[in-house]
């Protein structure tokens, strides 16, 4: 009996102690206790508005050069495959899918995220005025490279949210004209800024020029000249044809536009501390951080076509873009050749941005070279003033011999040489002699505008030479455009327009492309 | 054994006894009717009384009872049995086994106990015997094949190869679809196989969400219950050891016709080793340093292999294919299994400890891995009050290499090339500068300098506290902490090629005739002769989970038929997950550490942290013993959403009827003699989408609000530039659980005296607002959407049937088949999404079984299929779109288990067969003929050919015709490891396959042997068998379909990286003291 009653008495006492824990469990966390999970400790939720910049420019170099441009460099005659790998149907047969330069597409979006997200953080106010005018440009000359490679895209729909997730796609010519106007607003807003005391500059976090607002109304001028120099040989689709061309560049001369010395290009402070710190290019095609050639350094070679072109026109230029092979000679390989035999040590390697290619180097976004060419050709064709088209020419190979580390000199013996592909004076069609230059010069720089020029002007029209010898081949051209990526095709399938999934990028043309006789 | 534990379940319940009135003392053994073995922790009272005692080890009790009583003896698993006490001082009882679905207890959510009779939901006991039979390392490899819908996938033959587990298939489309594994009532965060699996008492499989539905949102795809063993009365000490032998059972399947070369001169003659061609020039068709295989018929005659070492001289080989060379080059691996248990106890208390030390080699060469497991767990009672705990540590080390590469090396290399030998970079030909190739690694470089080490620790330790102040009131309060620790390194030594690999040394090839080595012409340094900087790169990984719990638990009758059991209780969980990383990064010299980086590498860290608190009730109604209904209900305070989301109410309602014992007559006939009809309907919820599928909550936390990230590359060291970029993903404040909804109907019968058993459910789960993260148009800016959008359904029949076939004095055949029908749909996504990638090649695809593999096909015609070919060329094209090939989890598993003993001896075997899906080995594929070797290439003899089941555009009709003569162009390199390779859909088949899982003979020595040795109480001897054989269709020429690249959703493609599917042969001997 004694027994029972001392159990009962630790039942009172022992009964407290669960209750005591139950209790401590359900009621003892504290006030907030379930709210730790509203500070992220990983991650801020906002960060000053020049990260966004100075990240937003980084990754425009890195779209243009980290790989996306592989395949543009080897359809225009730069680059080809080596001779130690098994050839990839994908490139020596043109089988495209939709996983094909998805890169070009997705980056380019993704890009185009973080300038609106500048856009949005800067708002209206009118001290962070170059921002918002930075963000515009930059945005349009993203949408400016979709259009090249896409045609049809979301412009308007895009970078907002929607409940259904869809997107739906703009033509080519109307993103190019709100983009044009776009590039306008952003020229009014950088001079009226101008006055503006309280403005407020990025300086060092503006990685391409630092915060110069002149530089940036010649590189919005200069975007602007290239979009509309795309329209001038076509009526049709919405492209504004040599005429409206001609009035839209009514009153801009030589000095609205990036001229010789006024390289736009992007360096956040390039080095090889870690491969994603080095130059893009250098990063893809050359060495990584630890001084290890790269995958793609062993897989693209010197492409016979341009090697041929360089060497066909004493073009010293050719060292600048490819090394010497084995025996000291600068060699390319025939774009799907199917001889095994020529192996690195036979193919020169690519030397990326000319004489002493290192991970330093500034990114190019438009080369002064670049910008040069497209004032030789509207001067040409007579749509702007201030300068020869002749002189221009000159000072455009000029920038290209030094933006490659060789001499002006030597750029002079070059274009005043007794050969008419060099030799503005000399050359019967200068538009034949100035695109072809620019295809010459934009080696590895802007495989894009090469692409673009082919497309429009079938400049260099030799480049049918490069298509693919692989045995099987049937395409007769190079594709015309990129395939929608795989992306669009399941996550926004329903506005995906027809045709330019495929093999139909052979055929499916970019609006400002003419119809060119034996081509097409 | 099994008794044993039941005692140990007996102690939980234990009231206690209180003696009195005594008049005089009875005495007595109770056996068992079947075996006639004493029964020890039987129950024995005095009927109409509280008065009592239990029998001991040897079955005996002794009471003091009055005079013209009546016992009552009961034990779990027997009919109770009542004996009026007569004169004698001596009563032995005889019980009988009872039904056992009347009377088998299961262990159910947070360690609740119930009848199974009253259970409306679907649940399977196996015992750790079952589970041990074939001594595997992990529980998840004894479960494979023995429960109707459990599937265990064992996704390589590595070292501690990892298992992907579900119940009933997949319910979440990028969520956690695996079992919560919940350990003697604590959740258990570590991999299955931090668990000792002798350690294990029995499991618990509960299938279905209704079992699982009071864990709330973490158990939504079923809980795996296990139960330890914990110590009796009596003291016992086992030891055993094991030795498993490993080895390679299955490689893909490699062509032995034709030798080195890799399209550096197109073969003109494949019976000849070159040729001189119009150009004078000679162009050799056998190239020495290649690793491809579409050079010159193998003829046996003496070649060159390699480049010409530094002293120029070349090693010479026999041009023909080594037989079994894939299979020869790979070690038989051997693992030690030692264990060690002690249990004791008394009355009032008991005690269990036990150690296991495995040691491990894997086959690839220089793989080794270690784990030790240490367990104690013990329990006390003092009078209305109890206590238990237990802690295990585990610590598993592993020390492996580049698997996937060494695999390349070996499916890459002709077949006449001697790697077997070239395990050892230190073989004359294995060192980077000299080893035959010019495009690799020998597989003993990759051996020797790619290390990925690492070191696990896990600890999980609890306690728990029991207070029953009345008979019908259990109060229990229980605690529990694990913590995960690992430390993960990667190191690659540096590589430094020897000078003479750099100059452009001559290349020797055997001349036209096969009858010397002519000096080419051409020259160059070895490809790949690049100098490496070492690598290093380490991580470590902290995972705690604190679960602390309080159930009250209540248990009456009232009226006189209705009974009464429920609980109530309140859960909280806490997980927390630090990550610290240093990426790899190039030294400048060993030893392998971040002080030695040559650059400042990249580092990072990230915490995690998140909590729950649960409340929750349930209760079950009987009526007389036939009738029952069981409700849950819980809601979940989750910090990993918002305020408005966070309380959402799981629920359960599930009942079932005793037909046979409503309607007794049904078992008259001696035929039938259990009959249950169960029912169950519940919601559940899960949020482990946000975790990206992981089980651990903490990884769910922060996914409410958007965030930026330091953009690639910043800050740039050299300007200190800051850059952000905005995180691809849409945060969504407004998620909240997806809901799964299950409705399971089940029979359950019991024939002749309970010999065989067959239970059969039948269910349907649907999941609404399924979490995902769905991929989106990347045009929003965005690539992925967080949302509540998806909806799926799952399907499923299940049927399990046990029966004992034969069962004599001296010899018993049982036999178990289980067989499990799935299918599932996936209705929607996200609007205007009609795919999201699940992980590797797989796919949710709207209007699909979930998931299906997605790749590029042919161009075909869409009306008959066949391919398209070029009128011209001959040649097919590659699609430009993805195409959905089939699903990748099985349709059906047909599971078969069988034991047979006789006398001293017991085989079991256990063989399941998997079908309706399939597999897509994408780089095995692409690496066979890409390097030549695969049997594909060569059917048509390297020459061209007519590409089968083909038509092209006829151009003078515009109409498609089968084409039966345009050949393709070539029929060797131009073909198959460029356009042949680059269709996924030529490395898609069947997934199916009978395998023969485990088989065991065990030998239980005769008493009469051990007697001699009085310490000695049993002793047993076992050779047992894994994965002993395996068959698969034709069409699968590459590997076991049950492997995959990893345990995640996307499950259905494999790869090099997994190594070889092997074969392991133990034997076991124990001994019990």
């Amino acid at each position: 009996m004694k027994n029972i009653k001392l159990i009962k008495r630790k039942v009172s006492t022992l009964i407290l102690i669960p209750v005591l824990i139950a209790l401590t469990v359900a009621t003892g966390c504290k006030k907030g206790a379930f709210d730790i999970n509203n500070n992220n400790p990983n991650k801020p939720t906002t960060v000053q508005t020049n990260y966004i910049l100075s990240a937003a420019l980084t990754s425009t170099a890195n779209l243009m050069y980290n790989g996306n441009e592989d395949i543009l460099d080897n359809w225009i005659g730069y680059w080809t495959q080596s001779g130690a790998y098994t050839a990839s149907n994908t490139y020596v047969l043109y089988q495209l899918t939709s996983g094909t330069g998805s890169g070009n597409w997705d980056g380019a979006y993704n890009n185009l995220s973080n300038y609106n997200n500048l856009l949005n953080t800067v708002g209206t106010d009118g001290n962070l005025g170059t921002y918002r005018a930075i963000g515009m440009i930059m945005e349009s000359f993203v949408f400016q490279r979709i259009v090249d490679l896409y045609n049809s895209a979301p412009y308007s729909s895009a970078l907002k949210l929607n409940a259904q997730y869809s997107y739906t796609y703009d033509s080519g010519s109307a993103i190019y004209k709100s983009c044009i106007s776009k590039i306008d607003s952003a020229v009014a807003i950088l001079k009226s800024g101008a006055t503006n005391i309280n403005l407020v500059n990025p300086a060092g976090y503006d990685v391409m020029f630092s915060g110069h607002t002149d530089q940036w109304i010649k590189f919005a001028n200069t975007l602007k000249l290239k979009m509309l120099l795309r329209q001038t040989q076509s009526t049709e689709n919405g492209s504004l044809g040599d005429a409206a061309v001609k009035s839209a560049l009514a009153g801009y001369t030589t000095s609205d536009f990036l001229g010789a010395g006024e390289d736009a290009s992007v360096n956040p402070g390039y080095s090889t501390a870690s491969n994603s710190q080095e130059n893009p290019l250098y990063a893809d095609v050359v060495k990584d951080a630890t001084g290890t050639v790269t995958g793609d350094e062993k897989y693209y070679r010197a492409n016979a076509y341009a090697v041929k072109f360089y060497k066909t026109h004493n073009d010293i230029r050719d060292s600048a873009f490819y090394l010497v092979n084995g025996d000291g000679e600068i060699r390319g390989r025939v774009y799907g050749s199917t001889d095994g035999s020529e192996a690195n040590s036979v193919i020169s390697a690519l030397a990326a941005y000319g004489m002493n290619p290192s991970a330093t180097e500034d990114a190019p976004i438009i080369p002064a070279f670049e910008s040069l060419f497209l004032q030789a050709e509207a001067l040409q064709r007579g749509y702007i003033t201030g300068a020869t088209a002749g002189a221009t020419y000159n000072s455009a190979v000029a920038e290209s011999f030094r933006i490659l580390g060789l001499s002006a000199a030597a750029a002079g013996v070059y274009t005043s040489q007794n050969d008419a592909t060099t030799n503005f004076a000399m050359a019967s069609d200068k538009i034949t002699l100035i695109i072809t230059q620019k295809w010459a010069a934009c080696n590895t720089f802007d495989p894009l505008e090469s692409y673009s020029d082919w497309r429009r002007l079938n400049i260099p029209a030799s480049i049918i030479d490069n298509l693919s010898i692989y045995p099987g081949n049937q395409a007769t051209h190079i594709p015309y455009r990129l395939p929608y990526p795989t992306s669009e095709l399941n996550f926004n399938r329903a506005n995906v327009p027809d045709g330019g999934t495929g093999t139909e990028s052979l055929t499916s043309k970019i609006f400002w492309m003419p119809t060119i006789t034996g081509r097409d | 054994m099994k008794k044993l534990l039941l005692v140990s379940l007996c102690f939980l319940m234990l009231c206690i006894t209180q003696v009195f009135a005594q008049n005089r003392t009875v005495t007595g053994t109770v056996t068992a009717s079947d075996d006639g073995q004493p029964i020890p922790g039987v129950t024995v009272k005095l009927k109409g009384s509280s008065i009592g005692t239990q029998t001991s080890v040897a079955g005996k009790y002794t009471l003091s009872v009055p005079n013209g009583a009546t016992l009552v003896f009961t034990f779990v698993g027997y009919t109770p049995l009542e004996l009026p006490v007569g004169t004698s001082a001596v009563l032995n009882a005889k019980l009988v086994p009872a039904s056992k679905q009347l009377t088998e207890v299961v262990v159910t959510s947070f360690g609740i106990q119930r009848q199974a009779a009253s259970l409306g939901y679907s649940t399977t006991k196996v015992t750790g015997a079952d589970i041990n039979t074939a001594k595997p390392i992990s529980v998840a490899n004894g479960l494979t094949g023995k429960v109707s819908g459990l599937q265990v996938n064992t996704i390589n033959a590595g070292i501690f190869a990892p298992t992907r587990i579900t119940l009933r298939g997949n319910r979440s489309l990028t969520g956690n679809n695996q079992p919560l594994i919940v350990v003697d009532g604590s959740i258990y965060y570590s991999d299955i196989s931090t668990l000792n699996p002798e350690d294990v008492a029995s499991t618990d499989i509960l299938k279905g969400s209704s079992a699982s539905a009071v864990y709330g949102s973490d158990a939504s795809n079923g809980v795996i219950v296990i139960t330890t063993k914990h110590g009796a009365k009596q003291t016992s000490v086992t030891v055993s050891s094991t030795v498993d032998v490993e080895t390679v059972s299955y490689l893909p399947k490699e062509q032995d016709q034709f030798g080195s070369n890799g399209g550096e001169y197109p073969v003109g003659d494949f019976s000849k080793f070159g040729a001189f061609g119009a150009d004078g020039t000679y162009h050799a068709y056998y190239i020495p340093y290649e690793n491809q295989s579409y050079g010159p018929l193998y003829n046996g005659i003496s070649v060159p292999l390699g480049r010409p070492l530094a002293d120029g001289t070349v090693e010479m080989v026999n041009y023909s294919p080594i037989k079994n060379r894939n299979k020869d080059f790979y070690n038989t691996g051997i693992t030690t299994h030692q264990n060690f248990s002690y249990t004791g106890g008394d009355n009032t208390g008991s005690f269990y400890m036990s150690f296991q030390d495995i040691n491990s080699t894997g086959i690839t060469p220089g793989d080794k891995g270690h784990r030790d497991i240490l367990r104690i767990n013990g329990d006390k009672t003092y009078g209305i009050f109890s206590a238990s705990y237990s802690a295990t540590y585990t610590n598993e080390v592993k020390n492996t290499t580049n698997t996937g590469g060494v695999y390349d090396d070996l499916l890459e290399s002709p077949l006449f090339v001697p790697l077997a030998n070239l395990k050892d970079v230190n073989s004359t030909y294995g060192n980077p500068s000299s080893y035959y190739n010019d495009y690799y690694y020998s597989p003993g470089e990759i051996i020797a300098s790619q290390r990925y080490l690492s070191d696990e620790n896990h600890i999980n330790a609890n306690v728990a506290l029991n207070l029953k102040p009345w008979k019908w009131v259990t109060l229990s309060y229980r605690s529990s902490i694990e913590n995960i620790q690992t430390r993960y390194q990667y190191e690659q030594a540096a590589i430094t090629y020897a000078d003479y690999t750099q100059t452009a040394d001559t290349i020797v090839y055997a001349n036209p005739l096969g009858t010397g080595i002519v000096k080419a012409e051409d020259s160059g340094t070895k490809y790949s002769a690049t100098n490496q900087k070492g690598q290093y790169a380490m991580y470590n990984f902290g995972n705690m989970l604190f679960t602390s719990d309080f159930l009250a638990s209540f248990n009456t009758k009232f009226a006189k038929d209705f009974s009464f059991s429920g609980t109530a209780g309140v859960a909280y969980m806490y997980n927390r997950i630090t990550y610290d990383y240093v990426n790899a990064g190039a030294l400048i010299t060993t030893p392998y550490n971040v002080g030695n980086f040559s650059n400042a590498s990249s580092i990072g860290e990230s915490y995690y942290a998140a909590r729950k608190l649960g409340y929750f009730g349930e209760g079950t109604f009987g009526y007389k013993n036939y009738a029952y209904l069981h409700g849950s209900f819980r809601t979940d305070l989750d910090s990993r959403l918002s305020k408005a989301n966070r309380y959402i109410p799981y629920y359960d309602i599930d009942g079932s009827v005793v037909l046979s014992e409503i309607f007794k007559g049904i078992t008259d006939n001696g035929i039938l003699d259990f009959a249950k009809v169960r029912y169950a309907h519940s919601l559940t919820g899960n949020v482990s989408a946000l975790a990206g599928g992981s089980q651990y909550i903490a990884y769910g936390a922060y996914q409410t609000k958007p965030t930026l990230s330091a953009a690639s590359g910043f800050p740039f060291s050299s300007s200190g530039l800051a850059g952000y970029t905005l995180n691809t993903t849409i945060a969504n404040p407004d998620i909240k659980p997806e809901k799964v909804t299950e409705d399971e109907v089940g029979l359950d019968l019991g024939f002749l005296n309970d010999r065989i058993n067959l239970a059969a459910s039948y269910y349907r789960s649907t999941t609404k607002d399924g979490i995902v993260y769905a991929s989106i148009s990347s045009t929003s800016g965005y690539n992925t959407a967080l949302v509540n959008a998806a909806n799926s359904e799952n399907h499923g029949l299940e049927l399990d049937l046990k029966g004992t076939i034969l069962k004599k004095t001296n010899f018993s055949w049982m036999m178990g088949i289980n067989w499990t029908h799935q299918t599932s749909k996936v209705n929607s996504i996200v609007s205007g999404v009609n795919a999201l990638n699940v992980g590797n090649n797989s796919y949710a695809v709207v209007g699909s079984s979930y998931p299906q593999i997605e790749a590029y096909d042919w161009t075909r015609d869409p009306a008959n299929g066949k391919v398209i070919v070029d009128a011209n060329t001959g040649l097919p094209t590659r699609a430009s779109t993805l195409s959905v090939l089939g699903q990748t989890n099985p349709k059906d598993i047909l599971g078969l288990t069988t034991t047979v003993k006789y006398k001293a001896f017991t085989f079991s075997a256990t063989v399941d067969y998997r079908a309706g899906h399939v597999i897509y080995a994408s780089d095995l594929g692409t690496t066979l003929d890409h390097s030549g070797n695969s049997i594909t290439s060569v059917v048509a003899g390297r020459q061209r050919f007519v590409f089968p089941n083909s038509e092209y555009l006829d151009a003078s009709t515009g109409k498609y015709v089968a084409n039966s003569n345009v050949e393709v162009q070539d029929g060797n390199y131009q073909f198959w490891p460029t356009l042949y390779q680059s269709v996924g859909a030529n490395y898609v088949f069947s997934a199916a396959a009978w395998k023969l899982r485990e088989a065991a003979i065990t030998f239980q020595f005769p008493k009469q042997w051990i007697d001699e040795v009085k310490f000695i109480k049993g002793a047993s001897f076992a050779v047992t068998g894994r994965n002993l054989l395996m068959f698969v269709p034709s069409t699968n020429k590459f590997t076991d379909p049950e492997f995959s690249n990893d345990t995640g959703n996307g499950v259905g493609t494999t790869g090099l990286g997994q190594a070889p599917p092997t074969r392991i042969i133990s034997g076991t001997l124990s001994v019990t003291l």
